[in-house]
């Protein structure tokens, strides 16, 4: 099973060698049908009507509902790549059988109509036939001759019954032939005796004899079905009507000789009926072929038609379905989609190439955007270091030169200006080192290394920090149904820590942290919001702005750059972070991670 | 002998000008807020106020302008270590003496410190003199309208006889008593 599946995943996942296989079934399938539909190819015994009927039909639909079920099974495939359903395929599969059935129908029944009136032509006009049966079907002098002889031969059987004639003895028989005579009928008598699993034939007297030795062919039509029914016979220039009576083993086959030259000319035209009706069954049965031979190729029309709509509907869709795919997840904000090939070169190929250029476009005006954010945030940085750096420097600078100064003048302070000045000059020093510190700090945050985590254990890891906390309440609701979060684990533990820490610091005594997380998703947009709230006692509107910003701090001894530090890593993560906040209420940061699939 | 106000959060700059200036012998009052220094202003008077453009509690320019409100001779001088124009062109613009920007030389605090003081003083001696001499002119006027009475009077309100005893044009005379407000009809 598993090997079996394994193939099967690997011809599916084919699509190339699947198209070949397609197209060999299709030809398979096309020669055995022409092979099937002509019967000229055939012997006779196999073209016989339910051998055709039996392939035409039986043929065409198992190898439709083969293929239509690959078909299927390749959409099915396309479905799980393309995440909506695809309206424009099943519009163009529609136009594509109604577009080839179309033609195709008015042709099928136009040669059906064609066909039926040119058998019509063929077949005797109707005005020739009614007049054939009224000569012939309501003949009285034939069929009155017909059942006064069919009469005879039963009074005749009723003799036999009755045993009023015996076989054996010739005079009995002569004196029977004798009556009859004077009725114009001859009476020929036959015994039938079986010989090796066959009656055979041998005359009872010597007319019956000279009888059977001149007319010996007309003993192969009758045989025992037949008995009772008057026949007529042109035989020896004359025309005769023959009754054969079977009872036991003998025959009597009375012979009436048709002398009227109008009932010779009516059994013609009874003859010439006959033929024609004959013929007309032929052609009602020729034009039920074709109505059938019709039927099929217009069902075997519209399978192919249905299957290569199919085909071509997937063929010319695909394009634009694995376009709007990837516009879809570009839309999203996923710009790893890769580029899209078509290998041959036509208007989708160079759209495909456009759509390309635009992503790989995009891509770089937002690498560049980032670049930008992270280029700003260098720029605070290094406007706030030499900010700083000028307040310590201007003491030392100062000093210095007052020492010097006074040094030259002999200054009677001399002493006490050079020990405070050197006081001066090594506490500024101290603090400029401390600003080279702050700053290394936020030069050596490293590059961010993103793998594939859970971001609620890294919330419940770094909140279980503080658990021993006795005025800090941790209060979390986490979405369950996460996935696993592209970022850096530690940076990430950085930006927790850095929050929880100023919310601690902004609270008077006591108070709680609220931490969510969620799901966040539009048509365009879909990212995990984490919402991070305190109850502390917050800080101004206008102050928000500058929270961010290096350097800016609220605390005694802060070094303003917490979250400095904490927005540079979620901009680094190509994440958003903003804040609200009001004074005594609490302060409420939302950060925007963006969602990145794994496989992608 | 010069009392100078110093503004600023960091305590070592306000040592080392303070320092600075001691050495010269001027008196310090420092402050590290501005709310306190400006207090400290409405009631004291000082010759000279160096001023930091950052405060913890309220913005140097903001404080520049409601000193100036109060103290409008009292020269004050910025500091920043923010070196954008404009600042220095609001702090100027609100009447400060000059910008020192973060970190300044001796030279120039001494200087710009010299100069203020210096400026303050000729701005003081200046409207001294302006003082004496409005009042010179006022003691000469009385001298003119005392002496021009007695003339009339001399000449028995002989205003044509008054003039020539005068020595000047009898039309000017007019326009000076005129100009005192002499009745001549009193005397």
């Amino acid at each position: 099973m598993k090997i079996i599946n394994r193939l099967n995943f690997k011809f599916f996942n084919d699509s190339k060698k699947q198209d070949i296989f397609f197209l060999v079934g299709i030809f398979l399938f096309a020669s055995l049908l022409i092979l099937a539909l002509l019967p000229d190819y055939n012997e006779k015994e196999i073209s016989s009507r339910n051998f055709f009927v039996f392939t035409a039909m039986i043929v065409p639909v198992i190898t439709a509902i083969y293929l239509i079920t690959i078909s299927f099974d390749r959409n099915y495939e396309l479905k799980e790549n393309v995440v909506f359903n695809s309206s424009i395929r099943k519009k163009m599969t529609i136009s594509f059988i109604f577009v080839a059935i179309l033609p195709s129908m008015i042709i099928v029944f136009a040669s059906n109509n064609f066909f039926n009136r040119i058998f019509d032509k063929m077949v005797i006009p109707d005005d020739a036939n009614i007049k054939l049966k009224e000569f012939s079907a309501f003949d009285d002098v034939y069929f009155k001759l017909k059942k006064r002889l069919e009469m005879e031969s039963s009074s005749y059987l009723y003799l036999l019954k009755e045993k009023q004639i015996d076989f054996s003895n010739k005079d009995n028989l002569e004196i029977i032939r004798e009556s009859y005579k004077l009725k114009k009928m001859n009476l020929y008598y036959f015994s039938l005796n079986l010989v090796s699993d066959r009656e055979k034939l041998s005359s009872l007297d010597k007319k019956s004899d000279l009888f059977l030795s001149q007319s010996n062919q007309i003993f192969n039509i009758f045989n025992r079905k037949h008995n009772m029914k008057a026949k007529l016979f042109y035989f020896h220039d004359e025309n005769y009507v023959f009754i054969p009576v079977f009872y036991k083993k003998y025959l009597t086959l009375f012979s009436y000789k048709i002398v009227d030259s109008e009932i010779k000319r009516l059994s013609l035209l009874n003859k010439l009926y006959e033929n024609n009706e004959n013929f007309a069954d032929r052609l009602i049965g020729f034009k039920n072929d074709t109505g059938i031979y019709l039927l099929v190729l217009s069902i075997f029309i519209i399978l192919i038609s249905l299957m290569i709509s199919l085909i071509l509907s997937k063929n010319l869709t695909l394009p634009i379905l694995s376009l709007s795919k990837a516009s879809e997840q570009i839309a999203k904000g996923n710009l790893e989609i890769g580029t899209l090939h078509w290998n041959t070169n036509d208007e989708i190929a160079n759209l495909y190439l456009s759509f390309n250029r635009m992503v790989i476009e995009l891509k770089e005006s937002r690498e560049t955007m980032l670049e930008k954010q992270k280029l700003e945030a260098w720029h605070d940085m290094a406007k706030r270091v030499v900010h700083e750096i000028k307040n310590p420097l201007t003491p030392i600078r100062l000093s210095a030169e007052r020492m010097q100064k006074r040094y030259f003048e002999n200054h009677p302070d001399i002493d006490k200006i050079i020990k405070d000045g050197n006081d001066t000059i090594i506490s500024e020093v101290e603090v400029l080192l401390n600003i080279l510190k702050e700053f290394t700090d936020f030069a050596r945050l490293p590059k961010i290394k993103q793998e594939f985590v859970d971001i609620n254990g890294i919330i419940k890891s770094i909140t279980n920090l503080f658990v021993g906390h006795e005025f800090i309440r941790f209060d979390l609701e986490l979405e369950d149904n996460l996935p696993l979060m592209y970022v850096d684990k530690f940076l990430l533990k950085q930006v927790l820590t850095n929050l929880v820490q100023n919310s601690i610091d902004a609270m008077d005594d006591k108070g709680f942290i609220f931490i969510k997380t969620q799901i966040f998703e539009d048509k365009y947009n879909s990212c995990l919001k984490l919402i991070f709230f305190d109850n502390g006692n917050g800080v101004e509107q206008d102050e928000i702005k500058m929270l961010f910003e290096p350097g800016y701090t609220t605390k005694k001894n802060g070094t303003g750059l917490g979250l400095a530090i904490v927005k540079k890593i979620i901009v680094d993560h190509g994440g958003k972070i903003e804040c609200n906040s009001s004074k005594k209420k609490g302060t409420e940061f939302i950060i925007d991670f963006p969602i990145k699939v794994k496989n992608v | 002998m010069s009392k100078i106000l110093i503004i600023d959060d960091e305590i070592n700059i306000i040592n080392t000008l303070g320092g600075i200036f001691q050495d010269e012998g001027h008196e310090i009052i420092p402050f590290n807020y501005g709310e306190d220094a400006f207090n400290y202003l409405v009631k004291e008077d000082v010759d000279l106020i160096l001023l930091d453009v950052c405060l913890p509690d309220c913005n140097g320019v903001e404080l520049l302008k409601k000193i100036k409100l109060k103290k409008k001779n009292i020269p004050i001088i910025m500091i920043s270590g923010n070196s954008s124009i404009d600042v220095a062109v609001s702090a100027t613009k609100f009447g400060a003496f000059d910008f020192l920007e973060k970190p300044p030389s001796f030279e120039r605090v001494i200087t710009t410190v010299k100069n203020a003081l210096e400026h303050a003083k000729l701005k003081k001696e200046n409207i001294e003199l302006k003082k004496d001499i409005l009042g010179l002119r006022e003691a000469r006027e009385q001298f003119e309208k005392n002496f021009i009475i007695s003339a009339i009077k001399k000449n028995e309100k002989n205003i044509t006889a008054a003039a020539s005893s005068l020595g000047i044009e009898r039309t000017n005379l007019h326009r000076k008593i005129k100009q005192y407000g002499i009745d001549v009809s009193k005397f």
